[in-house]
């Protein structure tokens, strides 16, 4: 546990979101992994209100044992609800926290940060995306053209 | 702009010998109708506030499909798909780009029916109502994903031929994300040869490009572990973007219903990236670097299906 903590703190995620995916994928505690993912994807529509702060909160508050950096987390997700709105480009870094109670049991917590994307990513980003919807899809073509022509 | 290309129309041939459902039945003949009937129309792609007109003349004669596609807002762009056979005219560009056996499949045509199977693997398919689209009655097919990884499709299939006349495909939140939608269209029993025509055929001056060639052995070095239930490599290839010293490696992978494109590219070629995710025109994308090379994967697919196709991307021979 406390590797993963420190590989965390350290920003060395290689691997843990794999991790976290493979699990999802093995259907072990889908629900919990469901929900983390729903709040990850409503932190990226940017759609959520002030929900996702509240949603943390309550399942929380649900589990009442709880990792001492509990306040971080609850911070970082209201941090999260509202630079979101603001910034077209977000991105959402994901980790998570597991945590043996007692019990020998394993629990997950799951810690939604955001790290505003760097400036120059954001066109590097709608480069790939005119790729994928022109190339693939052959939808967006005025800006898959223009990347094209750009090119030559 | 394209360098060598490699096209793998593979998909993984392990499709369990199940008796074939009412499901994957359906799926059929919705895959089949654009290969039984002719017609004429308008669709519509919207997503968010972003939308697109393309009109599209369509003949099914003796088994063969012709198609002629033009774009009526932005740009001109004309598609002439013959078979599986696809050229693309971009008049403000002067270019004419060939294709052969394209995997490229465009609005009503969903998927092969070889396909149908597999897609009814994961997919649950119900009905659900009828509605009228476009002046023709259709029926609602709603796929509903058996696992996390894909969201939910809904299609309007015409009643009597079971053409799709509407496609949307909607997230765990029931928001619609994208939708393709005929305006107008005519049902007919023959189609005016005019209407399959490209309206300049002279491209004489025409930078020609062509989509298949060679590949480039740099390709085998980058090959994905473990893929989501489905998905299966379609095409890689290469190519040179603006700005970028080093061509970018460009991977799709579908399960026959979605897409999902995979970015390769040397980390001197763009600025810093980091990782993790972001969305982009309702897409959403997952950013991650891997040895020296920055990786994205980007589609209108769930994060975690993301997140596990770039976890998956390894590099061979890689130095530790």
């Amino acid at each position: 546990m406390n590797e993963r903590l420190s590989a965390l703190m350290d920003g060395e995620l290689d691997g843990l979101e794999a991790d976290l995916a493979l699990r999802s994928l093995k259907q072990e505690d889908a629900r919990g992994d469901w929900e983390s993912w729903h709040l990850i994807g409503d932190v990226l529509r940017g759609d959520h209100g002030c929900s996702v702060a509240a949603r943390v909160s309550q399942r929380l508050a649900e589990e009442p044992t709880v990792f001492a950096p509990r306040p971080l987390l609850n911070q970082q997700a209201r941090s999260v609800a509202l630079s979101a709105a603001a910034s077209v480009a977000a991105v959402a870094v994901v980790g998570y926290l597991a945590l043996t109670t007692a019990g020998g049991q394993t629990q997950d917590r799951y810690d939604v940060r955001q790290v505003r994307l760097a400036p120059q990513a954001a066109p590097v980003l709608a480069d790939y995306m005119a790729l994928h919807q022109g190339e693939v899809r052959n939808i967006g073509m005025d800006g898959y053209d223009r990347l094209a022509e750009a090119a030559r | 702009m394209r360098l060598p290309v490699l096209l793998l129309a593979f998909w993984s041939s392990a499709v369990l010998a199940e008796p074939a459902s009412e499901g994957s039945e359906w799926l059929l003949r919705m895959a089949s109708a654009s290969r039984e009937v002719s017609f004429v129309g308008t669709f519509m792609y919207q997503r968010g506030d972003f939308n697109e007109t393309t009109r599209i003349a369509h003949r099914s004669e003796s088994g063969q499909s012709i198609d002629h596609l033009e774009t009526l807002s932005g740009r001109q762009r004309e598609i002439v798909r013959v078979g599986q056979d696809v050229t693309w005219y971009m008049p403000e560009s002067k270019t004419v780009r060939t294709e052969r056996q394209s995997y490229r499949r465009f609005f009503p045509d969903l998927f092969g029916p070889e396909r149908a199977r597999t897609v009814s693997q994961f997919y649950e398919i119900s009905r659900a109502g009828t509605d009228r689209v476009a002046g023709y009655d259709c029926v609602n097919y709603v796929l509903t994903p058996k696992d996390n990884f894909r969201y939910r499709q809904s299609i309007c299939a015409e009643t009597k031929t079971w053409l799709p006349l509407r496609v949307a495909t909607v997230n765990e939140r029931q928001d619609r994300l994208e939708t393709f939608a005929f305006s107008q269209l005519q049902l007919l029993p023959k189609i005016d040869p005019n209407d399959l025509r490209v309206r300049n055929p002279d491209t004489s001056g025409w930078t020609q490009e062509s989509a298949a060639q060679a590949a480039d052995p740099a390709f085998g070095n980058w090959f994905f572990r473990e893929l989501p239930a489905g998905f299966a490599m379609v095409s890689e290839s290469q190519r040179v973007m603006p700005g970028r010293p080093q061509p970018v490696i460009h991977k799709v992978l579908s399960d026959g219903m979605v897409w999902v494109s995979v970015f390769i590219e040397p980390l001197s070629n763009t600025p810093a990236m980091g990782r993790g995710l972001s969305q982009q025109g309702g897409a959403n994308a997952y950013s991650r670097p891997i040895g020296n090379h920055h990786v994205t994967v980007v589609g209108l697919v769930p994060v975690q299906t993301l997140v596990l196709i770039g976890g998956a991307l390894t590099q061979r021979n890689a130095a530790p």
